[in-house]
Order: structure tokens, then C-alpha cells, then sequence
């Protein structure tokens, strides 16, 4: 692509009943390798976004990945250069064991049982968490079911990585973990989040959605610091830009 | 705890037994499916009254959980709110055919108590081997074995996801149970008038969930087909271990054994 776009979107909407949309004819444009947060309050559309550029959701208008239409003939190809990571773990783990769930993505596109597990292998080191391998999912807890998700969806070497909520679940500790893992990947990144102090560590450029249009788009610390901006979107400033206000 | 939750955690215990190792959790797939299916053939066989051709086929079962270190009364524990079921099946036999048979002890034996027996013993041995086959072979590894027996995809697929759908509908309903506790303190139960609300959320909420599931899939590649990552080709001891097994079942099921043996015994 002489644009280097991965991600185009031209007045795109979407409506579960016409009265309500919850999309509103949006447009943005995301370049390969960039790091994109998409913010804004409960409800506004974020994972609904989510869900129209991996096909999940039909939608109206000009969406386009990795320079195809998504649309259904495309799909396949579009999804094996997509890697979502729901916003709610339970929706993604269905196989018995963690290695039955990271290998499930790969062989389904094409990898022989060696190369697959060799990705599952190489995307649990990736997140340290080698060690939960064999481990049954039923198992697992909410933090650990999260690196999971992650790491089935890194097994299938994504060009783009959609995340909702990523560091929901997480410990302080597993959360510094993921931001520092978010930051040295190469991969083109859209992290849908509350957690606007992991956005404002990992991602270069913002996107602000309110009643289904994108109110703001821009550099992560011009727009994280706009404390007008966020309100007017029901957001706080991130609690690194806030002062301490102790009981 | 949650009578959902113990459920659940009896259905993921089902894998743990499964990854376990031993002879018999090594043996491919495919052979363990054969002796089982062999197995439940040559019971179901077995007529109604003849209670004396069944009982040498207890020996299968005994040894192989043997075998694999399995403890039959796990088993049976699992097994627990069947078994009445099958008894239920059986219950009138004694009462409908009260023709005597032979006396043990003064007291007759009739026929229908013979039959009765047979039958639960027909349906807790058919049990014991299929039980065997889930604790010693995981579902994706019994799907495959399906497959590699040609029994059609869409088939094989419906059963593997319907497994696991049943954990999620557990797992909701569990957490919805939950929930209506902690709001209902010092009641048995779910209250009948929540009955109606209650089994309404909990399909809806578990569409919800199965739709999402099935996103996840369809994002990974999913069209409908199961790949298989943990396949191998049987080998010289799947082989040995299929062909005694079934020979064992065959000369049990079709020399009367327990006749043999009571001719040397009592010598006539």
C-alpha cells in the first residue's frame, strides 16, 4: 500500500435497531506499526468498533484492512492478519487447556501441530507465562486467563492487534508486564481502554469516542491532557496527571 | 459450594483424568475407541436372562482401570444420578415375570429378577467402559478417533462443541445461582415464581456467550472444520493392545465361561 494505511474507515456506522445507532458515519485512518488508543465512556462504541473491523458486525460505509474491503469474501484474509483480544476472557477460552487454545488459531491456519505449538511456545515465553502451558483454562485465574488470551491470539503472529481492555484483571505487577511487552512489539496496536495511564504508556496517538463519533483524534499527550475534552466525553484526566487528593 | 459449580469441576475433572499417564492414556485414540465400541457391542448383545455370559466380562474393565490407574469408584460416584435411572428401567422386570428359575436357599429366583439384574448389569458395564474411554482420552482426542472412523465432521463437531457449550451453560448458570444467593439469604433454592425469569436469562445470557464464543472461533480460523493438534500414528503396541483386548472381549463373550468353570467345579 503506497499509503502504508492499514486500517481505513470512511463514514462507517453501525445500528443494532435504526433508532439507536451506536456508530455514526466515523472516519480515521491508522498507519502500519502505529500505536492507537481508543477511549471514551461506557457504551460509547469502542468494542462495537472492534467488532466491525474484524467482521463480527456488519456495518455501512467504506471500511477497508490491511487494503481489503471487510466484507464477507475477505474475511478469512483479513482475520489472519488480525489478532482480538475480547474484552472478557471467557468469550475467547474455549478449549480445555491453555495449549489447546494457543495451537487452535495456528492450525487453523495451516500450520502443521510442530509449527503450531513452537507459536504457542514462543507467545507464552513472550509473556512469561510458559509455566501455565498445560494448565486447564477452567483453572486459570482472571489475570492469568487475560495473558492467555493475549498470548492465543500473539500464536497467530497478527500483523494488526485489536485489544479491548487489556489490562482489566491484571495485577500491578502483570500489568507493567503487558504495558512493557505493548511497547516493544512492532505490530500496528488499537487498545480500547479506561485504563487511560496504560494508554497514555503505550500509545502515541488517541482516539476519542463519544455517542458514536469520534470527537477527537490525536497525539496521545495533547489529548490526555485536555481536561475540558475528556470531560465533555465523561472521562478524568489519567490518575499520573491528577494531584493526589488522599482522604 | 454451588451444585453448578461441583458439576463443572466434576466435567473439567474428567480432563484432568484424561491427562493423566499411564499404559492405557498412551495408547492411540483410535484402538481405545475400537475396544470400546467392541465392548459395548458384546454386551448389548448378551440376552436378556443370561446373566452367567455377562459376568466374565467383568474382568475387561477391572483390569483395564487397573491398567490405568483409575479407581472405579470414581466412577460410580460420577456415575451417581444415572444408576437409579437404570435401576428405574429394570424395576418391574421382578415384578411382571415371576416365573421361578431355581432356588437359592430356599428363596425362588425368578426370571424377572434375573432379567433385572442382567440389565443393570448390562447398563453399569456399558457405563464402566464408557466412563474409562472419557477418563483415560481427551474429547478432542475421542473426536479425532471419530473422524479417523469416518463418522461425519458436522457430527463430530456438534458433539465437541456441545461439550464444551455444556461447561459454559454450567458456568453460567453457577454464576447466575450465585448471584440470586447472595440476594435471597436463608432460602432452599431458586423460589418456583423466579423459575420463569431465571431460565429465560440464563439461555439468553448463555446465546450471548455462545455467539461470542463463536466469534473467537471464527476469528481464529474457524470454518467448521476441528484441527487436531495432538495426532500421532497408532504404533506396534496400539496395535497389540487393540487386538488382545478385542480377542479377550470375543473369547469371553462367546465361550460360556462361567458354564466351563461350573462343570469343573461341581464336576458334572
Amino acid at each position: 500500500m503506497s499509503d502504508n494505511f492499514v486500517i481505513k474507515a470512511e463514514k462507517v456506522s453501525f445500528a443494532y435497531d435504526q433508532n439507536s445507532p451506536v456508530l455514526r458515519e466515523i472516519s480515521f485512518h491508522v498507519r502500519a506499526g502505529e500505536s492507537v488508543g481508543i477511549i471514551g465512556a461506557n457504551g460509547a462504541g469502542k468494542s462495537t468498533l472492534f467488532q466491525l473491523l474484524t467482521g463480527l458486525l456488519p456495518h455501512q460505509g467504506d471500511l477497508q484492512v490491511a487494503g481489503l474491503p471487510v466484507e464477507k469474501a475477505h474475511l478469512a484474509a483479513i482475520r489472519a492478519k488480525e489478532g482480538f483480544v475480547f474484552q472478557d476472557s471467557e468469550n475467547q477460552l474455549f478449549m480445555p487447556t491453555v495449549l489447546d487454545d494457543l495451537t487452535f488459531g495456528p492450525l487453523n491456519y495451516g500450520m502443521s501441530p510442530e509449527e503450531a505449538e513452537a507459536a504457542a511456545d514462543e507467545a507464552l515465553e513472550r509473556l512469561q507465562i510458559a509455566h501455565l502451558k498445560h494448565r486447564q483454562n477452567y483453572r486459570l485465574s482472571g489475570g492469568e486467563k487475560r495473558l492467555v488470551c493475549l498470548a492465543a491470539v500473539l500464536a497467530m503472529k497478527p500483523e494488526i492487534l485489536l485489544m479491548d481492555e487489556p489490562s482489566i484483571t491484571l495485577d500491578p505487577v502483570h500489568r507493567r508486564n503487558l504495558i512493557e511487552i505493548l511497547n516493544g512489539m512492532g505490530e500496528t496496536k488499537l487498545i480500547a481502554s479506561h485504563d487511560l495511564d496504560m494508554i497514555m504508556e503505550t500509545c502515541e496517538r488517541v482516539m476519542v469516542i463519544s455517542e458514536g463519533k469520534i470527537c477527537a483524534d490525536g497525539p496521545a499527550r495533547e489529548i490526555l491532557q485536555d481536561q475540558a475534552l475528556l470531560a465533555s466525553c465523561h472521562l478524568e484526566l489519567p490518575y499520573c496527571l491528577q494531584q493526589p487528593h488522599w482522604k | 459450594m454451588n451444585p453448578m459449580m461441583t458439576a463443572m469441576r466434576e466435567l473439567s475433572g474428567m480432563d484432568d483424568l484424561a491427562n493423566m499417564d499411564s499404559f492405557l492414556h498412551r495408547r492411540h485414540p483410535l484402538t481405545k475407541l475400537l475396544v470400546t465400541l467392541v465392548y459395548i457391542a458384546a454386551i448389548i448383545s448378551v440376552p436378556g436372562n443370561q446373566l452367567s455370559v455377562l459376568i466374565p466380562l467383568l474382568f475387561i474393565p477391572a483390569i483395564l482401570y487397573t491398567i490405568a490407574g483409575i479407581p472405579v469408584g470414581l466412577c460410580f460416584y460420577r456415575l451417581r444420578y444415572i444408576l437409579p435411572l437404570l435401576a428405574a428401567v429394570g424395576i418391574w422386570n421382578p415384578l411382571l415375570d415371576r416365573r421361578p428359575v431355581f432356588a437359592l436357599g430356599g428363596v425362588a429366583v425368578t426370571a424377572g429378577m434375573i432379567s433385572f439384574v442382567t440389565l443393570m448389569l448390562k447398563g453399569i458395564l456399558t457405563l464402566l467402559m464408557s466412563f474409562l474411554l472419557m477418563a483415560t482420552t481427551t474429547i478432542d482426542a475421542i473426536c479425532y478417533a471419530f473422524r479417523l472412523l469416518h463418522v461425519p465432521e458436522i457430527l463430530v463437531t456438534q458433539f465437541m462443541i456441545t461439550y464444551r457449550y455444556i461447561a459454559l451453560m454450567l458456568r453460567e448458570a453457577g454464576t447466575m445461582t450465585d448471584a440470586y444467593r447472595l440476594r435471597a439469604p436463608g432460602q432452599r433454592g431458586i423460589h418456583i415464581s423466579a423459575w420463569g425469569s431465571f431460565l429465560g436469562s440464563l439461555l439468553l445470557r448463555s446465546m450471548d456467550r455462545a455467539d461470542a464464543l463463536y466469534g473467537s472461533m471464527r476469528l481464529r480460523g474457524f470454518t467448521g472444520t476441528f484441527r487436531y493438534a495432538r495426532t500421532r500414528e497408532a504404533d506396534r503396541q496400539d496395535v497389540f493392545y487393540a487386538a488382545a483386548v478385542i480377542a479377550a472381549i470375543l473369547f469371553l463373550r462367546c465361550f460360556p465361561l462361567s458354564q466351563m468353570i461350573g462343570h469343573i467345579v461341581t464336576g458334572r
